[in-house]
């Protein structure tokens, strides 16, 4: 593989560069091409029409059940809502739109209301070019991804799953010749000249990071400046096949902010979120193992695995230190199992482990606790009431603490069918005062119901 | 916590929900299917073996299903249970032939609105596992699954892996039965009655019975024996419409289940095969053909 982008690279050089070839590939003259399925229903006709391509509203009601009555809200109800809209312009250009709205009613103070994405795609005659905000999961394992670089995250709504947001910036992408090896190898090339910051919960909040008698401040912190705003980044990735295996294979090299801040405490105990910058190169794959070589047990499984070397920096009169350089890793299987308990239920097992290759425990600052086993046992029961029950968590088992979720959804026909119901109950077992970032939080174990409305 | 969809966080079952969906239709409805008119010549039947005949009659009636090229469908998926209590699934579909590799087949779901934007991608394998990828609205990801359980349901529905590609005739010892006619509604079908049994180990089968339309080259009902011999399930193929003078398709697919009562409906609506010689309703245009650079993973996202 050649990549001209290494890591540590100045960032204005590589800017350059990407934009060049951005410029170059949208001037080049080109026909129109289909990338994705909308654009090559033949039968499709909306061309100059938005289309609604799906959305939900959701009202979710949290009781947190532990350290209650320390001025934090003990209730939570949170109104969500997101559409996803499509416009096709002509064959060549798309506009896609999914805003989004989150209330917390309880406390006002809490409220998104934001497009998650909002771009357009213009296709190209061996690729094409993306302008605006996206949202891209470059994902293998399920979560604490190292070579998921691109999106911040909403840390202020949910831990185990805190949703993406959307980064303002350009993709291009080029198709490249395929072969029997490599079945549909993509060259992409991200340029994301504004800056954002993850978003917290405000203070008071049960997710807003604390100190002992002091506060915390999101929007105090401490932001790149100038050319140390901007993201660049190139990622290969294609389909291999082989004997043995199948897979989806991807490598990248990323320059820029890291995705996750660090967080800073001053003389008065205020807390503040402080980002660095992060050079990386990493893998990621995907492995689906061929029964007549591998056998059917290992056949069974998809295997997963990311790597990444990280080097972070401080950038200039940057208040903390950066994590130390370190190698992150993910790798983990996922199997399904059929007819376990009842006649046509289905049981996925997930398990992964995650951790860093490093001499300090600076490095694990995306991850809850030091070397993390990831699991989930989601059983669906496939009647016509969609019932399911997961249950979900990561444990450090040196450490002894953990972060778990149960929870059980079905489908409520009777009112409407389109309308969902999801109990869950969230525990965090953290002593208090350790090191990581749980730590930082009140216990908060809760119970959670939601209904969901899918249009 | 709510903004993690419920379909992105059920992944690997969500992901068998629409991967067997993709192989499902594609396979039943191409199953249900073959030409009529410009017929093949037809081989020298060995009669006098049934073994041999019944082989001869599966494969002449594949080879009478080549050539369409391409194909797109919208369709619906009902399933009923013995109360008559019923659910309801809607999709569009893609398909690209590859007479020797395996067809490429993309589906998108658009009901219900729980996974509404699940789109999967097959390339069918002969002989070993497919390849499949899933797209998920909910979590912006493509992603690689791995091969499925040959025995096991597609969420509730009477259908099974095994039912996907149960009638390749390769995969099964033939042998003629007999020459009948099948009693329906709209009057009696010539169909020669073949039984097969399945040659590989997987399988929730002890034999199946096939009744192949004698002029139209199509299978009209499938009944299927569990492994004790019982009577387990029936297939029948319905309404069917000819494109192109030659390809049949039916517009209905039902499968019933004779121990449990339940049963699955497919109908489908707005197919087009071999789209370049296809019009569009609309504009009185030939319809754009799909190509094999289409079917691709990155093809299933917005």
């Amino acid at each position: 593989m050649s990549l001209s982008c290494r890591p540590g690279a100045p960032p204005r050089s590589s800017a350059r560069a990407v934009g060049a070839l951005l410029v170059l590939a949208v001037c080049l003259p080109s026909a129109a091409t289909a990338a994705s399925l909308d654009a090559f229903d033949p039968l499709a006709n909306d061309e100059g029409r938005f289309r609604l391509l799906r959305g939900f509203v959701a009202l979710e009601a949290r009781n947190f059940t532990a350290h209650r009555d320390r001025g934090l809200a003990n209730e939570g109800a949170l109104l969500e809502a997101e559409v996803e809209l499509s416009l096709r312009l002509n064959r060549r250009v798309r506009a896609y739109a999914r805003p989004r709205i989150l209330i917390d009613l309880a406390r006002t103070d809490l409220w998104r209301i934001e497009p998650y994405e909002a771009y357009i795609t213009i296709g190209l005659s061996q690729g094409d070019v993306r302008l605006g905000q996206m949202v891209e999961s470059w994902a293998i394992a399920d979560t604490y991804n190292p070579i998921d670089l691109l999106n911040r995250r909403d840390l202020g709504i949910d831990l185990l799953d805190p949703p993406r947001l959307g980064e303002v910036g350009v993709r291009y992408r080029r198709f490249l010749p395929a072969n029997r090896v490599f079945g549909e190898p993509t060259l992409s090339l991200y340029l994301i000249p504004v800056f954002r910051r993850a978003r917290w919960a405000p203070e008071g909040l049960r997710l807003a990071p604390v100190v002992p008698g002091g506060r915390f401040d999101e929007d105090g912190g401490f932001d790149p400046r100038g050319n140390d705003r901007l993201f660049v980044a190139v990622r290969v990735e294609s389909t291999w096949s082989s004997a043995w295996a199948d897979a989806d294979v991807q490598a990248l090299v990323a320059h820029g902010p890291d995705r996750t801040p660090g967080l800073t405490e001053d003389t008065d105990a205020v807390l503040r979120p402080a980002y660095h910058g992060l050079s990386s190169i990493g893998f990621g794959a995907r492995v689906v193992p061929n029964a007549d070589v591998a056998g059917s047990v290992l056949a069974s499984l998809t295997l997963k695995l990311e790597l990444a070397y990280r080097h972070h920096f401080a950038f200039e009169d940057a208040p903390v230190a950066p994590p130390e350089d370190h190698v992150a890793f993910v790798v983990g299987a996922d199997r399904t199992l059929y007819d376990v308990f009842r006649e046509r239920d289905e049981l996925a097992l997930t398990v992964e482990i995650a951790g860093e290759l490093a001499s300090s425990g600076s490095a694990r600052r995306a991850r809850p606790f030091g070397s993390d086993l990831i699991f989930r046992l989601a059983w669906r029961r496939n009647d016509f009431a969609r019932q399911s029950v997961e249950l979900r968590g990561v444990v450090d088992l040196e450490q002894d603490e953990s972060l778990l979720e149960i929870s059980y959804a079905r489908q409520l026909r009777k009112l409407h069918r389109a309308l969902k119901m999801v109990a869950s109950f969230q525990v965090a077992d953290v002593p208090r005062g350790g090191s990581s970032f749980l730590a930082r939080l009140p216990d908060n174990t809760h119970v959670s119901i939601v209904l969901r409305r899918d249009f | 916590m709510i903004a993690a969809d419920a379909t992105g966080r059920s992944a690997p079952s969500s992901l068998r929900a629409a991967l067997l969906g993709a192989h499902l239709i594609t396979a039943l409805v191409l199953s249900a299917s073959a030409s009529a008119a410009e017929p093949l010549p037809l081989p020298d039947f060995e009669r006098d073996d049934p073994a041999r005949y019944g082989r001869q009659i599966a494969l002449h009636q594949d080879r009478c299903d080549r050539g369409w090229v391409d194909e797109r469908a919208r369709g619906t998926m009902t399933l009923f249970d013995a109360d008559g209590d019923s659910v309801r699934r809607a999709f569009d579909r893609f398909v690209f032939e590859r007479a020797e590799e395996g067809d490429k087949i993309i589906i998108r779901f658009a009901e219900p609105a729980e996974i509404k934007g699940v789109a999967a991608l097959t390339f069918e394998r002969p002989g070993t596992a497919d390849d499949s990828w899933l797209y998920l609205p909910a979590s912006k990801r493509v992603r690689r699954i791995s091969g499925a359980n040959n025995t096991a349901s597609f969420q509730g529905t009477e259908f099974t892996y095994e039912d996907l590609g149960s009638l390749d005739a390769r995969e099964y010892d033939w042998r003629f039965l007999e020459e009948a006619h099948d009693e329906h509604d709209s009057g009696a079908t010539p169909v020669y009655r073949l039984e097969a049994v399945p040659t590989y180990d997987d399988t929730g089968y002890s034999r199946l019975v096939v009744s192949i339309h004698r002029q139209a080259w199509r299978q009209e009902r499938v009944e299927y024996f569990d492994p004790s011999g019982r009577l387990l399930k029936t297939r029948l193929s319905r309404d069917w419409e000819q494109f192109h003078g030659r390809f049949w398709r039916a517009r209905e697919i039902e499968m019933v289940n004779h121990q449990t009562g339940k049963r699955t409906v497919i109908e489908l609506t707005d197919q087009r095969l071999d789209l370049a010689h296809s019009t569009d309703p609309r504009s009185g245009r030939n319809l754009r053909p799909l190509t094999e650079d289409l079917f691709t993973a990155r093809s299933l996202q917005p």
